[in-house]
């Protein structure tokens, strides 16, 4: 007993000892004094870009710890956030993609961010940046985020293969060209197949825009709820019917729903010699064709005579979440100016593909001689930069996206066994309405 | 039948974890779930309006939703009685006393333990057009080469497939073990009276097999309706135009691609309600089919 009684005071004793002594030792005083700051974003392939900033803005301001996470794709983010936000806990900057705008404000997790920088005296001059994402973001006057990555689509083409069967893809493109580009091409075994594209909104919504037909109607959501999506429209009908004409002789590769990285690898493999892609795939692209072949690119293909409208802006902005302390809430705030600013935006453009979101880095990077050795970076910035502003091209604020989402995928894949374009677009005009009408039900 | 704890409060103890367990993780999101199926939820619960039977309704008004439900039993059926069928003849083959089929067993078995989203990107990329095994032997074979992902027969076609194989691992097993539990004096017994192969398997091996049959009817069932959440997932994204769109993926769509959390549990609620009756019609039919050895 004695023994027992013994060995258990000694180990008391003991642990005594070592508490005293990790008192002795200075605490980690940083991480006690430091501020952390959350950003979520969805950015796969460009998420080490995210990283090192992340870890720049940390390594300038001692005082400050950023915290980049990748929370998978944007919908997943946005999930994410709000069941986050739901347990207390939201992360500070979120990276919301553009169409769930709508959606991102309904939510009420969100504080306007322009009011944010009123709030703690943050000077941004806005007339820095480019209009079109500026366009996009301001809802009523107010802007709700800050533009960060944003996107058009642009196609991509495999110069070499053009190059052997004696032909070239224009700068801006019509549909029949592209056609006939394809026919020969496959005509003269060069490869499978003609060209290749993700199943997803993004081209039929920028085909949309070109031609100056909105999306939805109260005015492509910007000054009202809209009730009903222009599925029946003349553009909607062409963008099909183009769609349609290239799967039926062929031409068409289908990588399939949302697979975006599925496109680009057909397009490195041969498999196509264009495809349609996101600016932001741009680095991507010409690595995946490094040591095989030259990529260029042009805009985005319309269909014949149309006089080009211009496109909108695709991508994400940062939005602040809500219930955050003062000294988190200015922070992060300042954390979104930095990440837009001048370096970080051309940083930023260089490593992606994605617009420098400010006017002037364009002009900076011409002067540098930057674009000589980089052209297709220019491709998509000279397309945003000939666009029109108005409602089309200002883009569509509808809480139901994310069904609209799906319903542009489904007219293509309903195309794809078969049905006519007449009857595939009725069908997405009757589901729209129906998906509209439903969410409208949901937050009023 | 005298209960082995003389104290009444013990197994009431001893059970209280597991009751707690099922509580917090199983009956309260029940309840919730009933309760949040009578009301439209956007955004988790940011906002939420009484709305009655209105979703059930909806639901049952929604060709969509009804294509869904067709889909799931079209899969479901091919998926339990192709697994089965064909993991009794696995079964059977493995159990033969040859070279190498202790080896054979392991590989017989191995799929079942990979998540159905792997299983699903496996057969994605065997059956993908351009580069995918398959396209190559037809091409060879046959000539052609099927787009598989862009038509809904050949989507849904695909789907099964890889469900089936995933499954199958798990049906040996319990096959396997049903067989080496059959005494050999029965099928001796029947040889030496003159039965042939096939009628020693149809009138001895399969009655004795029959519990084992009747639980993994049930098991499959229930698993070709919930596990195969995330094989749907990878492969087609329950497209194309609902092809492969089952039950589950549905809810999923509702629930965490649309936010439409009162939908979702209403659907939540339906499903349940026809996999439990399912179960239910099953063990009507065919228990009395069951053959219990012993008595």
């Amino acid at each position: 007993m004695r023994r027992v009684k013994g060995f258990f005071l000694r180990k008391a004793k003991l642990v005594a000892a070592l508490a005293a002594i990790s008192l002795l030792v200075p605490a980690n005083l940083t991480l006690a004094q430091k501020v952390t700051i959350r950003l979520w974003h969805a950015m796969g392939p460009q998420g080490p870009v995210v990283e090192e900033l992340a870890k720049a803005y940390s390594f300038q301001h001692p005082e400050i710890k950023v915290i980049a996470e990748f929370k998978g794709s944007y919908d997943e983010t946005f999930l994410k956030t709000i069941t986050a936000a739901k347990a207390g806990n939201p992360p500070h900057v979120v990276q919301v993609v553009v169409s769930s705008t709508r959606a991102a404000i309904d939510s009420n997790l969100f504080v306007p961010i322009e009011d944010v920088f009123d709030q703690y005296g943050i000077s941004v001059n806005w007339e820095d940046f480019i209009d079109a994402p500026m366009n996009m973001y301001r809802i009523g006057g107010r802007l709700y985020s800050i533009p960060w990555n944003s996107s058009s689509p642009i196609t991509f083409w495999n110069k070499s293969i053009f190059d052997k069967a004696g032909l070239s893809l224009s700068k801006k493109p019509y549909f029949s060209e592209v056609t006939e580009a394809a026919r020969k091409i496959v005509g003269a075994g060069l490869t499978k197949s003609g060209i290749t594209w993700a199943l997803v909104k993004f081209f039929f919504e920028n085909w949309m825009s070109n031609m100056d037909q909105n999306l939805v109607d109260a005015e492509n959501g910007r000054i009202g709820r809209p009730a009903k999506a222009y599925f029946l429209s003349d553009a909607a009908t062409r963008s099909y019917g183009w769609f349609k004409q290239l799967w039926d002789e062929g031409f068409y590769e289908s990588p399939g729903r949302r697979a975006w990285g599925e496109a680009k690898r057909l397009f490195g493999a041969q498999v196509v010699p264009m495809a349609l892609h996101s600016t932001a795939g741009t680095i991507a692209y010409e690595q995946t064709a490094v040591g095989k072949f030259e990529v260029s690119s042009s805009y985005l293909p319309v269909p014949d005579g149309t006089e080009r409208q211009g496109v909108m802006v695709g991508g994400a902005s940062l939005w602040m979440t809500k219930g955050h302390p003062d000294a988190e809430m200015e922070t992060a705030a300042r954390l979104a100016v930095w990440m837009t600013d001048m370096a970080q935006t051309i940083r930023w453009h260089q490593s992606t593909g994605y617009y420098p979101i400010k006017r002037d880095a364009m002009k900076i990077l011409e002067r540098e001689g930057w674009y000589v050795e980089h052209p297709n970076h220019r491709t998509a910035l000279e397309q945003l930069m000939e666009t029109k502003p108005s409602r089309a091209t200002q883009g569509a604020v509808v809480g139901a996206y994310r069904e609209i989402h799906d319903i542009i995928i489904w007219v293509y894949e309903a195309i794809m066994e078969g049905t006519s374009v007449e009857e595939a677009l009725a069908e997405a005009d009757k589901r729209a309405k129906d998906a509209i009408t439903e969410y409208r039900r949901s937050v009023e | 039948m005298r209960s082995a704890y003389s104290n009444k409060v013990v197994p009431w103890l001893l059970l209280s974890p597991s009751i707690l367990i099922c509580i917090l993780f199983l009956y309260y999101p029940m309840v919730q779930i009933a309760k949040l199926s009578l009301y439209k939820v956007a955004f988790f619960g940011m906002r939420m309006k009484y709305v009655g039977l209105e979703n059930f309704i909806q639901l049952f008004s929604s060709p969509v939703y009804l294509g869904s439900i067709l889909t799931s039993l079209v899969f479901s059926g091919a998926v339990v009685v192709l697994g089965i069928s064909i993991s009794m003849g696995l079964a059977l083959l493995a159990n033969q006393k040859v070279y190498g089929a202790r080896l054979s067993r392991v590989g017989l078995i191995w799929p079942y333990a990979l998540s159905p989203a792997i299983a699903g990107i496996v057969w994605l990329y065997l059956f993908n057009p351009a580069v995918g095994v398959i396209n190559y032997t037809t091409g060879l074979l046959f000539g052609i080469k099927p787009q598989w992902y862009s038509h809904r027969s050949s989507a849904l076609t695909m789907v099964i497939t890889a469900a089936t194989w995933k499954i199958l691992g798990y049906n040996v097993i319990f096959l396997l073990a049903g067989l080496q539990n059959i005494p050999g004096q029965f099928l001796e017994a029947a040889q030496i009276d003159g039965a042939s192969t096939f009628q020693r398997f149809w009138k001895i091996t399969l009655p004795l097999l029959s519990p084992t049959m009747f639980f993994l009817l049930i098991m499959n069932l229930i698993q070709s309706f919930f596990t195969n959440f995330g094989l749907v997932n990878v492969m087609t994204e329950g497209g194309p135009r609902e092809a492969t769109n089952i039950l589950i993926y549905q809810m999923y769509t509702s629930g965490f691609r649309y936010f439409k959390s009162g939908f979702a549990s209403a659907q939540s609620l339906i499903l349940f309600a026809i996999v439990v009756g399912l179960t239910l019609m099953q063990f009507k039919l065919t228990s009395r089919r069951v053959h219990y050895q012993g008595g």
